[in-house]
């Protein structure tokens, strides 16, 4: 298929989404809209991504003025990283304003949301446990040394799954808010997440990390960009549908919870950023 | 200048890795069990930034070579001969082993035998330059570069097998000349990919040679610290699930999975050293 179409098939496919989070707000439904608002949020506003943008917009502040987001928010605690980013795009959409926050901030106001104790006290809980037994953790802090640090290590790891793939669009999203230049943001762990995707043509994270190692974090070598659009544009010119969902053995994370239809439209929406951007890759 | 390979390794977990390998040094038992540990332990002792005792090392591949040159089965033993000629470099070069220069001058032998079609052969031109640079043949002859093709297209050689980077860098160690920048870099990732999803012996083999050759970036910082950060309390290296049942028997995971990790993880710690120390000696030079 061209890439006209694949962005034709990417729009259709989320206005059904969007759809179906506004009639049956079911799980699945809220982590199909949410892994695509996962990956706008991650990347600068390219002009490809315009027309998603507008229509996950519109979507967020209606379910933000009607007050669907802030109840989300309290009774889906776990899901508070996506209605967030929800609630960011939201006020972009022309029909919003300022007062269709006030219900999100008097809950922020009255403790019910925005919280998230166990992650915050668990990390605390360690780094003094461990601080009093003379082992010191590296910093957990904002700084973007210490988020770059951290996100890099992550090679130490072995082996990959959608967790990894969570990790680098949260840094993405945190290096954004807080305007790091990208040469100071990660890029080990995301070029060798590129790297190993490439190598067994897993076509729905080598659109995600192309698009990220292509406009967010340093650019990665000539050849990964290269070699990802080769294997990307073959697979749209024989394609008829969305990409493929992530392969099974790295699908599942005991982490978080991922919706088969969202992840091949969060990926398929990225493939079609990347090829239809004119990306200047860095010289060898 | 930062030093990322210095606290790789302490003397005193050195020691106990040692120990850890002492063993199974028992070659009637497992000769290519005991041939590695030897060598790992070699690599630990040769080491001038870590136990730093050579000599002991030279005596222990003697009394390795008699074993194996005495060995009933000797001829069907198929010992793996890179190992025995890297070890024989590691620890000949400053001792005496006429029984060790025996073992290697039978590989060789072996090696001038092979037909000419064998001897281009990525594998046999890596060895024989091993073998000539530890004075036993001539040299290679030189395969010009712009013959291997992966070199000019790195978008393949990012995607290229393990057997067709194996041979691409068995040609450029034969050559011995140094490798172009984008595709040390190219390899540097691939490498530390692979080692994540545990393909060690694969990785390493690449490690080695881009360590051998200077070619040290942040991907190879990481990929040495990722193998160096495998060690368990034992001394051996590498992780296994102690909620999960293993299927081997604690011989076979030591003979199949932790002596093999043991044995490029001490390996890749000494080069990274030896790396660092010769980039702190010739000033102005540090890693690119």
């Amino acid at each position: 298929m061209s890439l006209a179409r694949l962005d034709e098939t990417v729009g259709a496919e989320l206005d059904s989404a969007l759809h179906r989070f506004s009639v049956d707000r079911t799980i699945n439904s809220i982590l199909d809209v949410g892994a695509v608002v996962e990956v706008l949020q991650s990347a600068p506003q390219l002009p490809s991504f315009a027309r998603a943008r507008a229509q996950v917009a519109a979507a967020a502040q209606q379910w933000l003025k009607s007050g669907l987001l802030p109840e989300l928010m309290v009774m889906k605690g776990a899901l508070s990283h996506p209605i967030t980013l929800l609630v960011e795009i939201a006020t972009e959409a022309p029909a919003y304003r300022s007062g269709d926050l006030d219900p999100l901030a008097a809950m922020v106001e009255g403790g019910l949301v925005g919280r998230g104790e166990l992650p915050t006290l668990t990390l605390q809980l360690v780094s003094a446990a461990f601080s009093r037994l003379g082992i010191t953790i590296p910093a957990v802090a904002g700084r973007a040394e210490d988020l770059r640090r951290i996100v890099d290590k992550r090679v130490l790891r072995s082996r990959s799954d959608e967790y990894d793939l969570a990790t680098l669009m949260m840094a993405a999203q945190l290096f954004r808010a807080k305007s790091t230049p990208r040469d100071s943001m990660p890029k080990v762990f995301p070029r060798i997440m590129l790297v190993e995707a490439l190598r067994c043509g897993h076509l729905n994270w080598i659109a995600l990390l192309a698009l990220l190692n292509g406009h967010v974090f340093p650019q990665a070598p000539r050849a990964m960009m290269l070699g990802a659009r080769a294997q990307l544009e073959k697979a749209v010119k024989g394609g008829t549908d969305l990409l493929p969902m992530p392969n099974p053995d790295v699908l599942y994370s005991e982490f978080l919870e991922r919706s088969d239809l969202g992840l091949r439209l969060r990926s398929t929406l990225a493939c079609y950023a990347f090829l239809n951007e004119d990306l200047h890759v860095a010289p060898l | 200048m930062s030093h990322p390979f210095e606290a790789l390794l302490s003397r005193e977990q050195a020691e106990t890795t040692l120990a850890y390998l002492d063993q199974h040094r028992d070659v009637a038992a497992a000769p290519a069990e005991a041939m590695l540990a030897t060598f790992a332990r070699a690599c630990l002792l040769t080491d001038p930034d870590g136990l730093d005792r050579g000599a002991s090392a030279a005596a222990e591949a003697e009394e390795l070579a008699r074993a194996l040159l005495a060995h009933p089965d000797g001829a069907t033993l198929k010992l793996d001969p890179f190992i025995l000629t890297s070890h024989y470099r590691m620890v000949g070069q400053d001792h005496d082993c006429p029984a060790f220069r025996q073992l290697v001058a039978t590989v060789a032998n072996e090696l001038e035998r092979q037909p000419e079609e064998v001897q281009r052969l990525g594998r046999v031109r890596a060895l024989r330059r091993m073998l000539s640079d530890a004075g036993f043949l001539s040299p290679p002859q030189l395969r010009p570069e712009k013959e291997l093709g992966l070199l000019n297209d790195l978008a393949a050689l990012l995607v290229a097998s393990h057997q067709e980077i194996d041979d691409l860098v068995d040609h450029l160690a034969a050559n011995g000349s140094a490798i172009p920048a984008g595709a040390a870099d190219i390899l540097s990732y691939v490498a530390l990919a692979e080692l994540r999803n545990y393909h060690v012996d694969w990785s390493s083999k690449v490690l080695r040679f881009l360590l051998s050759m200077g070619s040290v970036n942040d991907s190879v910082t990481e990929a040495v610290r990722f193998i160096a950060l495998q060690r368990s309390t034992s001394g051996g290296y590498g992780f296994t699930d102690p909620s999960a049942q293993d299927p081997l028997s604690p011989r076979d995971r030591f003979r199949t999975f932790h002596l093999p990790i043991t044995l490029h993880a001490v390996w890749l710690i000494r080069l990274a050293r030896a790396f660092e120390r010769a980039v702190g000696t010739s000033a102005g030079q540090g890693p690119r």
